[in-house]
């Protein structure tokens, strides 16, 4: 669905050329859960950007469903860690402009209910952004995002900036959203847990210039953000395998010379 | 909430009450220690509203055209103005064209413009809605290119996302995000044109406004009239700010939670 074919990008510093991505290959597939997790400053959000376009690769290509991505569009919707809102509009109002011209207000008022329903915000469309926690400006960026019906969401470490215990429970509240909705989702994380509890693959990056230096598809299962979250963090396997990202990371970020372990590898299965 | 915007209005009254004590203060010292003619705040309020047998036109006369030169010079400053940021934020090569021009009109004082007016348009108003406009133009530009420039980018880039278009991106995130920077800049071009105003109509040779007023009352030792004169600016500078400015920013900021 969403591809990144031989992607290179590097862009100019005060005449010094910065590479930030090299030779990143990578295939989403339909309605899957996908999370580049990396160090910080690696360059997972311009993959991201790329993918969204804002931004183009100095070499290869990003295609969505065959066709080269050119330009931003409705099809692909980013949730910026910023959530982005407008300050001046209410959150209803907020939503209501991202759904397409020339719907009738009664069509507008059923989905901007439906989606603050799906989001949890239920009762909420008149409320200013201001008046919301961060974590509830994020659910509404999210809310935003399935107005606008994109068939792939590119989540850009959306809840970086929460503390730990309202970004555990909005892991679950994503996860509910994902199994409700079935939206492709690409999620960029630092966090080796939340990138654990939510995905149903996990791409790793090493340090810049950014190359995926492994990834793990995780087991298939249907339980609900709540039941997930309690799975996966008590799952030994799941336990060693935050250890062998963890180590993996260690070794990648930045490269220790000598190791081997920072060639871009195949799929490996938890 | 209440016992605080209760608290405010004390304090604005009590300085308010501070402001006519130093006057009555400072006219009693000059009137009784120096004996120098400083009207009491009283007479000069009187003076505006029973002038003096030697004035040629009232003084609310004279506010009526200083106003309409104001109104008109003003104006002229905020279409261009609010035209050319928009079109400086737009394009970086106008505004690297331009920046020279508009920086060098910010930097010249108001009374400097007098010579070139008076070349340009000769005696008269004309020559003062010249020197109103050029003196507002600039903060103005300023002002509305830096508050584009200042929207946060993922606004912008949320707005392509969305596939807004033109009309609706100016109108729902460009304008609201660049309104307070305008705003200010407004408020500053506001205060520069009407003090330009003043000057203007002292040197340029019209018949009528406040400035001519002013200086008149000066020649003629008729200082109630000066000094009525002069709370009639103030008031003027008051009610433009309480009116207009300060309920825009009041909306702005309590839409965006920061009041």
């Amino acid at each position: 669905m969403l591809d990144f074919s031989r992607i290179s990008h590097t862009y100019d510093q005060d005449g010094r050329q910065v590479e930030t991505i090299r030779h990143f290959d990578l295939s989403v597939s339909k309605g899957e859960f996908l999370t580049i997790l990396g160090p910080s400053g690696c360059g997972k959000s311009t993959l991201l950007h790329m993918a969204a376009g804002f931004l183009q690769p100095t070499v290869g290509e990003v295609s969505f469903r065959g066709t080269p991505v050119s330009k931003p569009g409705r099809d692909r919707s980013l949730v910026f860690q910023s959530a982005a809102l407008m300050p001046w509009l209410s959150v209803g109002a907020n939503i209501a402009l991202a759904l397409p011209k020339g719907l009738e207000s009664d069509a507008i008022d059923e989905i901007v209910a439906h989606v603050l329903d799906v989001a949890g915000l239920q009762g909420f469309d008149d409320a200013m952004p201001h008046q919301l926690s961060i974590g509830m400006r994020q659910k509404v960026a999210i809310a935003r995002a399935l107005a606008m019906d994109s068939q792939v969401l590119l989540m850009d470490e959306p809840f970086a900036s929460l503390d730990e215990q309202t970004r555990l429970r909005l892991n679950r509240d994503l996860v509910d959203i994902w199994r409700k909705e079935r939206k492709t989702i690409v999620f960029v994380t630092h966090s080796i847990q939340e990138a654990l509890v939510l995905s149903t693959r996990i791409v790793l990056l090493s340090a810049r210039p950014a190359c995926m230096i492994g990834q793990w598809r995780l087991p298939e299962d249907d339980l609900d953000g709540l039941d997930r979250q309690k799975a996966r963090m008590e799952d030994v396997n799941m336990r060693m395998l935050s250890s062998e990202i963890l180590h993996k990371m260690e070794l990648c970020c930045p490269p220790k010379e000598g190791t081997g372990m920072c060639e871009c590898m195949g799929v490996r299965h938890a | 909430m209440k016992r605080k915007a209760t608290g405010e209005r004390f304090l604005l009254v009590a300085g308010i009450l501070l402001i006519i004590l130093i006057w009555t203060l400072l006219a009693f010292y000059l009137r009784q220690v120096k004996g120098r003619p400083f009207p009491y705040m009283w007479e000069a309020v009187m003076a505006i509203f029973s002038p003096s047998s030697g004035q040629e036109n009232h003084i609310l006369l004279h506010t009526f055209h200083s106003l309409s030169r104001w109104l008109t010079g003003y104006g002229i400053a905020v279409v261009a103005g609010i035209s050319l940021g928009f079109a400086t934020a737009a394009s970086p090569r106008l505004a690297t064209l331009l920046h020279p021009l508009i920086h060098t009109l910010q930097l010249i004082p108001g009374l400097a413009w007098v010579p070139i007016a008076l070349i340009l348009f000769g005696l008269g108003n004309a020559s003062a809605i010249f020197m109103i406009a050029v003196t507002a133009f600039a903060p103005i530009v300023i002002n509305t290119r830096s508050g584009i420039r200042h929207i946060e980018p993922n606004l912008l880039r949320a707005a392509q996302m969305m596939e807004l278009g033109r009309i609706k991106t100016f109108s729902h995130i460009i304008l609201p995000g660049a309104a307070p920077s305008i705003i200010n800049g407004l408020r500053v071009a506001s205060a520069n044109g009407f003090r330009v105003l003043i000057s203007a109509e002292m040197v340029l040779g019209s018949n009528l406004g406040l400035g001519y007023d002013l200086l008149q009352a000066r020649w003629s030792f008729d200082y109630e009239t000066a000094f009525g004169a002069v709370i009639i600016i103030v008031l003027i500078g008051l009610v433009v700010e309480k009116l207009i400015f300060s309920p825009i920013d009041d909306i702005i900021s309590r839409k965006r939670g920061v009041a």
